[in-house]
């Protein structure tokens, strides 16, 4: 058997039918994920909400998704990718039922927050494409996976109001029936998954990882940043918790968000205490150096993972709203369609980000990725209701191409800082991307559109300094081939 | 095996004389190997007392002590101490006992004492026959580690155990951990029953040389009239094998991981011709090596696991255990005189395809071509066995069948050597080794493995070539518990395939038993059953009470009775 490159139209390989089939289950779930956003003006409608309450709504998609992560992937570790994923289809499939058939904005907003378990989705294929694909093609396999996947948010934000439109014809809102085919397909492709994909190869067995919790770091300075670095991920909870409450959209009452506060900090200490015992006998009687790594190169990679796709899904789920508004005032199917052109790019740009990473050097490439957001965000804090839609969308492409390159360009780092440690590395830089989107949505829903997009843009800006500052690249050994073929290994460090 | 190297280093003095008497009956020897005899085998110090009352006593003591110390170092690396030391003395004692067997009195034929001291990784290994003594000195306290085997009928004592006495021998065995400092004093009856190890103390601390302190030993005992041959050997442990991590993770990463290659490269004088298999844990590439222009497959770790000290130890451990043979049936680990200059083994390219390929293209097989294909599958992993090797990951993808039904097992990536095991550092391993669907019950649930389990795996490949269909309903890979495995039902082969007679099933039956005391010991037995039909297999099978045989059937048959009970009782119930 043969495999040098990897072929994504060899169906006869397993191996590939399984990427295709994880791609799909992770483009479906993006699709229920943001299939709100597109058809937020109809839904607007519908209820008769305010622009607040609307925008309350798109914060609550990304809420539940933090925790659900961390969940998540604690839960693939003990039963396997196959059942996980068919579940969280099946199940998600059920609450986007659920969004279509909501009566009352309470029940809306439920729905929409549970939903935000389907944007958990990422983890479970991740493990599935590291299982099945050795190391030469992981890299390409994971790309086509988060790119093509993340697609379905594009796709939801192009068919998604048509959709709306044809079954307007058949029932009074028809946002209700795309939103229901959507469920629908998921609960049926739920099904199709269990049948047709295994956890692992034939012949190899699916083992859990040694360990669970949280990674060890081997230095003081480092136990003392990872500890700094989780307590964002609390505060974003506790953040989301108040806009929950009576103080937000009252889908909380006072005690429960009090419970849930003070549960939060217990999580928070009982974390710390837990990432100083599992690091304990590392400080104490030192690490090897070969086990030996820095922690500022994982939260350096947080936080350029927070600003790119933390961004993406943000503006993502504002931009139809942006632009049904009365300023701009077009149609929610164009709305959408420039939406989606802003995720369309992720089929080339995050795969295409993680060979560039690969290619010219892992900090050059994410240093250009974070700038070229700031400079693409800037650029569109300054659109206009007077610009042409073909200019909106140029700005839009251009932005969007950075943000996603960025986004893959970030993954392509994880796996260099600490092989053994990657799945905990990956876990937490998706917790930052969640965080990211978190707050970006909660400052849209006090501001407007330029100050929205001004925001992130200074955010990439202060992060690019940051990474410019503190991200070392990643050494080791790099092969040198020399021009008549020969492999000479060069130790750099 | 570099990372392994012992560190070991001892220091060592020794003094054989014959004292009052004619002849030195007494013999001794220590040797101390370099590389990797060091590593495998350890130091061995022996002392052998000739039975003076013997005729042939000196004979007998230099016999043993020139065998063993000679014989020792070439049993196989694989094979633990144990193992190798009862395979060198019972060969001894045949002969010495032979040698003796033709004088009239046997007791005074080839008879020796014999001590041995044995000292490999963070262990010592004492192996004892006989009235010779080996002694502990630990922070300053003495204390004997043998027994003597003597018997005291009125003033006299004998001798009630010793090499050459019986054509079966009794050793003591014990083992002991060492510490750096320890130091272990071998002597014959002239030294301590002269000068007894309670003034022992003294000389140690008078002296630092151990050379002076073995002198004084005898003249002490001399002076104490000793009667006999004096024999006395001091050994200190200066150093163990590093117990510390980082030095041994040091020597693990000695090598670079070589990056993934592409076809065209030349790495070391090889240029890669194609890329054979990748997989998440390894890759293989055929090469040529340019000098030769003899073809290899070259096989690379996966850099999944560049920091992962468990797998990188496994990875150079199954290199190292394929060099160990030369077996048709085993493929060949090549060894070149270039040195590679990162992490990657060569091994002799085996035409043919896997025979998880085999399988999917021919049809079910003949009977008899199946029973060939295990005899050879058995060769290669009793060549395995004999040298204390379990494969562990016996399965289809791992077995090369060419044109000719000639079958060649590839990958020692799960064996494990007995040797090995006793060596200090090894890494825990996360993972289990081997494949769930044809690895044995007791490697799912991390019990203890032992060749068993290769009889299990080969059942199942055989079972497998003849049903096209993996035991218990394919429900192997799920066991998670004991209990799950309780629940296996064994599915009959014949069932699957007509074709397959009582006798093959039943013996496929015993190999796959759950328990690994219920199957065959080795392979061996396996192989003889599927070769010749074993009728006490049958004959206990068709005695067997139906619900042993065939629970289902049983149950069954309980089912419908009952039916026609209440059947019947419901029409009494209507009619009346």
């Amino acid at each position: 058997m043969s495999s040098d490159k990897l072929n994504i139209f060899d169906f006869s390989k397993p191996n590939v039918s399984v990427l295709h089939f994880s791609w799909l289950a992770f483009f479906i779930t993006f699709f229920m994920w943001f299939c709100h956003a597109s058809l937020m003006p109809y839904i607007k409608e519908t209820f008769d909400l305010t622009t607040a309450e609307a925008k309350a709504l798109l914060f609550l998609n990304v809420a539940l998704t933090i925790p659900a992560r961390t969940l998540t992937g604690a839960l693939v570790d003990r039963f396997g990718p196959r059942l996980m994923y068919s579940l969280l289809l099946a199940i998600s499939g059920v609450l986007c039922l659920g969004f279509a058939m909501a009566q009352t904005y309470s029940q809306l907003a439920a729905a929409r927050f549970l939903l935000g378990f389907s944007g958990a989705g990422f983890v479970i294929g991740i493990r599935l494409v590291t299982e099945w694909f050795p190391a030469r093609q992981a890299g390409a396999a994971q790309g086509i996976y988060g790119g093509w996947g993340n697609f379905g948010a594009a796709v939801a934000n192009f068919i998604l109001p048509a959709m709306a439109v044809g079954f307007a014809s058949m029932m009074t809102d028809g946002w209700r029936g795309a939103v229901a085919v959507a469920g629908v397909v998921s609960i049926f492709y739920a099904g199709v998954f269990y049948v047709k994909v295994r956890n692992t190869p034939k012949g190899a067995t699916y083992f859990s990882p040694k360990k669970f919790g949280p990674m060890e770091v081997t230095s003081w300075g480092d136990l003392f940043l990872y500890i700094i670095m989780c307590a964002p991920i609390f505060i974003a909870m506790a953040i989301i918790c108040w806009r929950l409450s009576p103080a937000g959209v009252a889908l909380l009452s006072e005690g429960v968000t009090y419970a849930i506060w003070l549960g939060l900090f217990a999580w928070f200490i009982f974390q710390a205490v837990n990432i100083y015992r599992i690091s304990a006998d590392n400080l104490r009687q030192g690490v090897p150096e070969l086990h030996r790594y820095k922690f500022k190169q994982v939260a350096m990679l947080d936080l350029a993972y927070m600003v790119t796709f933390g961004s993406e899904v943000a503006v993502v789920s504002m931009l139809p709203l942006l632009f049904t508004g009365e300023a701009y005032g077009y149609t929610p199917a164009k709305a959408a369609l420039l939406a989606g052109f802003f995720m369309a790019m992720n089929l080339i740009a995050r795969p295409g980000g993680g060979y560039l990473s690969d290619k010219i050097g892992r900090k050059k490439t994410l240093l250009m990725t974070v700038v070229g957001s700031a400079i693409g965000y800037a650029g569109m804090s300054l659109i206009t209701p007077e610009w042409s839609f073909v200019a909106i969308v140029a700005v839009v492409v251009f932005c969007s191409f950075f943000v996603q390159a960025g986004a893959g360009a970030t993954f392509g780092v994880v796996p260099t800082i600490k092989r053994r440690l990657t799945g905990q590395i990956a876990g937490m830089t998706g917790a930052y991307g969640n965080i990211g989107a978190a707050s970006y949505l909660l400052v849209n829903s006090f501001v407007a559109a330029p100050v929205f997009f001004t925001v992130i843009a200074i955010s990439c800006v202060v992060v690019a300094a940051l990474l410019l500052l503190f991200l070392e690249e990643p050494s080791g050994q790099i092969a040198e081939t020399m021009p008549d073929g020969t492999v000479q290994l060069i130790n750099v460090s | 095996m570099e990372h392994l190297s012992s560190q070991l280093k001892v220091s060592c003095a020794q003094l054989s004389q014959a004292g009052v008497k004619n002849v030195n009956e007494d013999s001794i020897g220590i040797r101390v190997p370099e590389g990797d005899a060091l590593t495998h085998k350890g130091i061995v110090a022996v002392v052998a007392d000739g039975v003076s009352a013997a005729e042939a006593g000196q004979e007998a003591s230099q016999a043993c002590v020139q065998n063993l110390l000679y014989d020792y170092y070439c049993t196989p690396d694989t094979w633990d101490v144990q193992k190798s030391i009862l395979t060198v003395l019972n060969a001894l004692n045949r002969w010495l006992y032979s040698q003796g067997s033709h004088m009239e009195d046997s007791s005074k034929g080839f008879i020796t004492t014999l001590s041995i001291l044995i000292i490999k990784s963070s262990t010592a290994y004492i192996f004892h026959i006989g009235d010779s003594r080996i002694y502990r000195r630990r922070q300053g306290r003495i204390e004997c580690l043998t027994n003597d085997h003597t018997r005291k009928v009125g003033d006299v004592t004998y001798l009630a155990r010793a090499m050459g006495l019986d054509n079966k021998i009794q050793l003591d065995f014990r083992r002991e951990e060492l510490q750096v400092g320890d130091q272990f004093i071998l002597t014959s009856d002239g030294v301590h029953d002269f000068f007894p190890e309670k003034y022992w103390g003294a000389i140690f601390q008078s002296y630092t040389a151990i050379d002076d302190v073995v002198k004084v030993f005898h003249e002490k005992a001399l002076d104490n009239k000793s009667n006999d041959n004096l024999s006395t050997q001091i050994l200190t442990i200066d150093e163990i094998a590093p117990s510390n991590k980082e030095e041994a993770y040091e020597n693990l990463l000695h090598l670079p991981f070589p990056p993934l290659l592409e076809v065209g490269q030349t790495i070391d004088g090889l240029f890669i011709e194609r890329s054979l298999y990748e997989s998440t844990r390894s890759q293989l590439y055929v090469v040529k090596d340019l000098e030769t222009d003899e073809q290899y497959v070259m096989k690379t770790p996966s850099v999944n696991f560049e920091d992962d000290a468990a797998y990188i130890e496994q990875f150079i451990a199954e290199s190292w255990i394929g060099r160990k043979f030369r077996h048709n049936k085993l493929v060949k680990v090549i060894t070149r005189k270039t040195t590679p200059s990162c992490l990657y083994y060569l091994m002799e390219y085996a035409q043919g395809i896997t025979l998880e390929q085999w399988m999917k293209e021919t049809n079910t097989p003949s009977l008899k071509t199946v029973v060939l294909m295990a005899r050879q599958m058995v060769l290669g992993v009793r060549a395995l066995h004999r040298q204390q090797v379990i494969h562990q990951d016996l399965k289809p993808s791992n077995i090369i069948i060419d044109d000719n039904e000639q079958i060649k097992l590839v990958d020692f990536g799960s064996c494990s050597a007995s040797s090995m095991k006793e060596l200090q550092q090894s890494f825990s391993r996360g993972i289990a080794l081997g494949t769930a669907s044809y690895s044995a019950p007791e490697c799912h649930l991390g019990n203890q493995v032992d060749t068993r389990a290769d009889v299990f795996s080969l059942a199942v490949i055989i079972f497998e070539i003849l049903t096209k269909k993996l035991p218990y309903f394919g429900k192997l890979e799920a066991v998670k518990s004991e209990a799950d495995l309780e629940k296996l039902q064994y599915q009959s082969a014949a069932k699957l395939n007509p074709y397959v007679p009582l006798w093959i099933d039943l013996a496929l039956m015993k190999a796959l038993s759950i328990h690994p005391n219920e199957r065959y010991h080795d392979v061996d037995e396996l192989l003889y059953d599927l070769e010749n039909p074993n009728q006490r297999l049958v004959d206990t099978h068709k005695r067997m009470p139906l619900l042993s045989r065939n629970p289902l059937r049983f149950w069954q048959a309980i089912v419908v009775a009952q039916a026609f009970v209440i059947g019947g009782l419901i029409a009494k119930m209507l009619t009346v």
